[in-house]
Formats: structure tokens, sequence, C-alpha cells
């Protein structure tokens, strides 16, 4: 009886120094695992800055998914960025963080500019062409000319081309201040749309070829993208 | 600066004002005259034949210078001694003076030759 006991003290301690044995490496991982868990690639202020949000959600993690089997694989999978609607930037106001414009609209908007461009250069025209007509007018009804209608010093009376002399040097001042207004318009709207053309062009020549190396736990990834 | 030179005069030279070149000429309708101004043609002139006068809106006619129009004999200038219009030696203005009755210039008697 004695002897039984001793083998079942004995069974018993070395169950215990097997638990103990396997269960050392969990506990060494389990109480190094939080300096394991930061994200190895972050560097000085904002590795601080970003751990703070991974442990609240490694926290929401850990309630709501139950069925998890491999956790650290788990961990290992990348977290898909978040989309903005409405082709929000979703970061700063330099557009760092944030979702790029796809290219189609950006095609879009580029063309978009050049026609506005060409519109506005065709308004400068178009005003350029009225203003000219108002000088134009403005020599046709000049003092000069009406001079030269005077007989014996005086002018005929109801006489057509004095009356439309008068009516063009009346008129000339109107036309051409309207021609000059059109022609700034039209100036200012191409110079504008101008440079949101070259702006938009910039932007599509700098992202038209994004490379993304992504390193993982145990592996890396080259993400390459061209947009056409 | 040579831009705002031309844009400068361009602005100025835009700005045509013939009423000088039409004031006191002849005309028969509104249209012969300067936008500002109006063709006073009374009524002693119209029986006449004679043109009217390219003179600033609202007035109606060139008191003591014009047929037909007010006058002061106590006041040289507006005794209907002289006519502000240009004189035309195709169709002459008469000569006027004023009616002592009536305070209007009215044509000049021919003067008597009878010896």
């Amino acid at each position: 009886m004695r002897a039984m006991h001793l083998v079942r003290r004995e069974g018993w301690s070395r169950v215990a120094a097997l638990t103990v044995t396997l269960m050392l490496p969990s506990l060494v991982h389990a109480n190094g695992s939080e300096p394991a868990g930061e994200d190895p690639f972050a560097e000085g202020e904002d590795a601080k800055a970003d751990d703070a949000e991974p442990k609240g959600d490694d926290a929401a993690g850990e309630e709501a998914p139950a069925d998890v089997i491999h956790k650290d694989l788990a961990e290992q999978v990348p977290r898909l960025e978040w989309v903005y609607e409405g082709e929000g930037q979703g970061g700063d106001d330099k557009g760092n963080g944030g979702v790029e414009i796809d290219p189609r609209e950006m095609n879009r908007k580029i063309r978009r500019a050049g026609k506005v461009t060409l519109a506005g250069g065709g308004i400068a025209i178009g005003g350029l062409l009225v203003t000219l007509t108002g000088l134009g007018l403005r020599f046709a009804g000049s003092a000069k000319r009406l001079d030269k209608l005077r007989e014996n010093g005086i002018l005929p009376v109801d006489n057509d081309k004095r009356q439309r002399i008068l009516t063009m040097g009346y008129v000339s001042p109107i036309v051409m201040f309207t021609g000059i207004g059109i022609l700034a318009a039209g100036v200012i709207t191409a110079a504008v749309a101008r440079v949101r053309l070259k702006k938009l062009r910039e932007r599509r020549r700098t992202s038209i070829i994004a490379v993304t190396p992504t390193m993982y736990g145990q592996g890396a990834e080259l993400h390459w993208e061209l947009k056409f | 600066m040579i831009v705002r030179a031309l844009a400068a005069g361009l602005l100025l030279g835009a700005c045509v004002d013939l009423s000088e070149e039409t004031l006191y000429e002849p005309c028969a309708v509104d249209d012969d005259c300067w936008h500002t101004q109006e063709c006073a043609n009374t009524q002693a002139e119209i029986l006449l034949g004679l043109p009217g006068l390219c003179l600033p809106e609202g007035s109606d006619c060139n008191v003591g210078q014009q047929l037909g129009c007010m006058c002061n004999p106590a006041d040289p200038a507006l005794a209907c001694l002289s006519t502000s219009r240009p004189s035309d030696p195709m169709m002459p203005y008469p000569l006027m003076v004023c009616d002592s009755a009536t305070l209007l210039c009215a044509v000049a008697p021919p003067p008597d030759n009878t010896p």
C-alpha cells in the first residue's frame, strides 16, 4: 500500500514536471508577448502613437472573433485600409494617408480642365475681336471724320453719314469696354484652368506607379500597381 | 509700365465726346446732334424753312440768339443781335430784332433805303 502510494506520488510529480515543462514556452511567450506585439517597422514617436490603436483593436479582437484557431497567424493578416466615401483623402490636407482618386476620374478632370482652358482662350479671342471692333468704331466715329463732312464749315443737315458717325462715336466705348471685359474674363478663366490643368497633370504623373513593400512576421510582399 | 500707359491711353481714348463738334450746328432731327443734345427748332424757323440748332438737352431754344426764342432788349447779349450758329453762305440766317411787345426774337424789317 505504501509502495503504491509512493509510485502514485512519483507519478503525479512526473506529470506536474511534464506539465510545467510543456507550459514553460507558453508562459515565457505570454510574458514577452507585449514587446513582441509592437510593430517592428514603426519608428520613434509614430510607433508610440500607433501602438495606442492596435492595443484597442486587439482588445476588441479578443472579444469579437471566438472562432479564431491560429491567433498568431490571424494577427499577421494585413488589415485593409479604410475606403472613404466621396473620394475623400481621409488624411491631412496634403493628401497623406488617404485614398487616391480614381485615374479615370482624374483623366476626366484633366479633360474638363483642358476644355475650360480652351473655352477661356476662345472667350479671350472673342473679347479681343470685340475690343478691336470697338477700336474700329472709335476711329469711324471720330471728330476728324465729322469735320471732313463739313461744307463751308457747316455740317450737312439730315445727313445719313453724319448720323452714322455720331452713332458709331456713341457706341464705340460701349463695344470697346464690353470687349475688354470679355477679354479679361477669358484670360482669367484660361489662366486659372491652365494652372489647374498643370496641377492635375503633375498629380497624374506622380501617382501612375505605386510600389508598396510590406513586411509580415515571417515574410514580405511587394505590391506593384500601375494605373493607366 | 508701358502696358499700363497703353491701357490708360486706350481707356481714355475709348471715351468719345462729339458734343463740342455738333453744338450750335444746324439740324433737322435729333439724330443730327450728339446723344446729350437735342435739335431745337422754333416755330418761326420752321415757317421760314430754316434748320434747327443742336443744343444741350432741356433747352428749348437759344435765348436771345435764335429766331422765335425769348429775348431781353435791355441786355445786348440777349437782344437778338447775333446768332450762335455758324454763318452759312448758302442759307444765310436772317437778321433779328428783339420784339419789345412779345419779347421774342423776330425777323428784322428790311432796311429802309428810300431817300
